[in-house]
């Protein structure tokens, strides 16, 4: 029977999160060659308390009760298929089931953070494609179902269950950081690390892909993994400081970006006051640990991009000279021309529009990236529009919508195309 | 007040693909109704029940397994509801989470034959 007497809570995301912590710790323990099986016991481990919590509430410490069903369940399951094969030679012969439960009481506590973290480098491996590595990195670590990562990313259901299952089994096939007692030699690694948590947090961020509550869950779970990046990372400490710092910036800005419709609002009608100072604040803490002399990586200048924007009273009163001349630095590392775009947009507004408009019809002479193209379009077109060559601005964003942006970037293109055709007539 | 019993009857397969946090936002659902429940003095108790199981028939002596004959419903799990009237009760049923994923719901009531 319930307990009406005592109303215990889950933490928010608890499962998701309890469910990256366990995999990681059973696989180290069992290998990652049962990563299945693993993530078998997992997810029945979740089914039995949802089967009990339902009726009797949340247990006192719901982790510790996770933990417990799962470590029988994992005991049970490999003692039932003779999967006994632990990695010490000292596991053959003795005791299996009390050695793996001693185990278990030592990983958990102890290990669990290394373990997520080897897994983490497992899982950015460079044999496996960046969106793979994203999508691997939030459906094993993060606890992302296979309906969620493509709600998330935009992707069919069928492309997401098969690129995992493919890069699950490239996955099993090298099995061998989580036997290594040390993390050395894994130090170039961290660099994939950055790029996979950064592209994760940008999937989440983009305002394409609506206002569902999964976006933000993905930011989340990118900041939770550069968090422990930080504190489990074997290097480029100050790096995962400037991308921890960038992410946070963004994340303070994260609701005032669209309207309760779900339509885009952009930077210069957002309101202000709507940015989370206390997120702002963590930021600023990890951006000033992050600086170092000589150490100057792109999301240093990102991360300084974003705290210029969050220090302006208001958008007219924006650093642009300054965003102007990081965009410049910024170029000389990413080579990408949404960099150039970027800088041609701050110095619009500290140099003026037209040479930026200029400049910005000679970049569009270079091949553009195909999944881009409708952004440098609506830039040409608010070049226009302030230049007041407003039926030649509606014609850019026309060429922008023809570009197949998403639903809600369609929606703001055809509002700017009807504020130009109303201030014509 | 009466005392109802309230059936669960819902697709046993379907939290085989539910995700970790659509699994912990689906109880803390059901803890909450369950809190009001509780509250209004309505709640007597409640167990869910194992899939597995039994159909014995007689006269043929036949056992078979599932305790579902032709569709992977199956009774998940029961409450027993106190209320002053059928209409009361399963006024309360229509508040339970289960009805949101596809459950559907018997409520009836307990005669009390003792005494």
């Amino acid at each position: 029977m319930a307990d009406p007497a005592h109303i215990n809570s889950i933490a928010d995301h608890l499962f998701r999160e309890h469910s990256g912590k366990m995999t990681a710790v059973l696989c180290r323990i069992f290998g990652l060659q049962h990563l299945d099986s693993i993530q078998d016991v997992v997810h029945d481990t979740f089914l039995e308390a949802l089967t009990r919590w339902r009726y009797r509430g949340i247990p006192k410490n719901p982790e510790a009760w996770l933990l417990k069903v799962a470590k029988n369940k994992a005991v049970n399951a490999f003692k039932r298929d003779g999967k006994t094969t632990l990695y010490e030679p000292s596991a053959f012969g003795s005791n299996h089931q009390q050695l793996i439960e001693a185990k278990l009481d030592h990983s958990f506590e102890q290990q669990a953070e290394d373990s997520q973290m080897r897994l983490l480098l497992l899982c950015c491996h460079p044999g496996i494609s960046a969106k793979n590595q994203v999508m691997l990195t939030l459906h094993i670590l993060g606890g992302f179902g296979i309906t969620e990562i493509a709600r998330a990313i935009l992707m069919q259901q069928e492309a997401v269950k098969k690129a995992l299952q493919r890069s699950k089994s490239s996955l099993k096939a090298m099995d061998n950081m989580l036997q290594t007692s040390i993390l050395a030699g894994y130090e170039k690694r961290i660099e994939v690390v950055h790029t996979v948590l950064y592209l994760m947090f940008n999937e989440g961020y983009k305002t394409t892909q609506g206002k569902e509550l999964i976006n933000r869950d993905l930011c989340l779970e990118a900041v939770r993994l550069s968090k422990l990046l930080l504190r489990k990372g074997v290097s480029r400490q100050h790096e995962t400081m400037a991308l921890l710092a960038l992410m946070l910036f963004n994340l303070a800005r994260f609701a005032s970006r669209i309207t309760g419709e779900g339509s885009i609002i952009e930077l210069s009608r957002q309101n202000r006051k709507l940015w989370d100072q206390a997120l702002i604040e963590k930021a600023y803490r990890f951006l000033d640990d992050s600086t170092r002399p000589n150490q100057l990586s792109r999301y240093h200048l990102e991360a300084i991009i974003a705290s210029l924007h969050c220090a302006a009273p208001s958008f007219e009163e924006t650093d642009w000279s300054t965003i102007a001349y990081l965009y410049r630095q910024l170029e000389k590392i990413t080579f990408s021309p949404l960099t150039t775009l970027n800088r041609l947009v701050a110095e619009s507004y500290s140099k003026g529009v037209s040479d930026s408009y200029h400049q910005l019809e000679a970049l569009m002479q270079q091949p553009l990236p195909a999944q881009q193209q409708h952004i440098f379009y609506a830039a040409k077109g608010d070049f226009l529009r302030r230049l007041n060559q407003t039926s030649e601005a509606v014609k850019a964003y026309h060429l922008a919508i023809s570009c197949s942006p998403s639903p809600s970037e369609r929606n703001f293109l055809e509002d700017q195309i009807a504020k130009c055709k109303k201030s014509i007539h | 007040m009466k005392e109802f019993l309230m059936l669960i009857r819902e697709d046993i397969e379907a939290y085989s693909s539910m995700t970790p946090e659509e699994m912990q936002k689906d109880i803390e659902k059901h803890v909450k109704w369950v809190e009001k429940l509780v509250a209004n003095g309505n709640f007597k108790g409640g167990n869910p029940l194992s899939t597995e199981g039994k159909q014995i028939r007689s006269g043929q002596n036949m056992v078979t397994d599932g305790p579902y004959i032709e569709s992977k419903e199956g009774i998940s799990g029961y409450y027993f509801l106190l209320a002053s009237s059928l209409e009361e009760a399963s006024k309360i049923a229509q508040g339970c989470p289960s009805l949101e994923i596809g459950a559907i719901l018997e409520v009836r009531e307990v005669i009390q034959t003792g005494e």
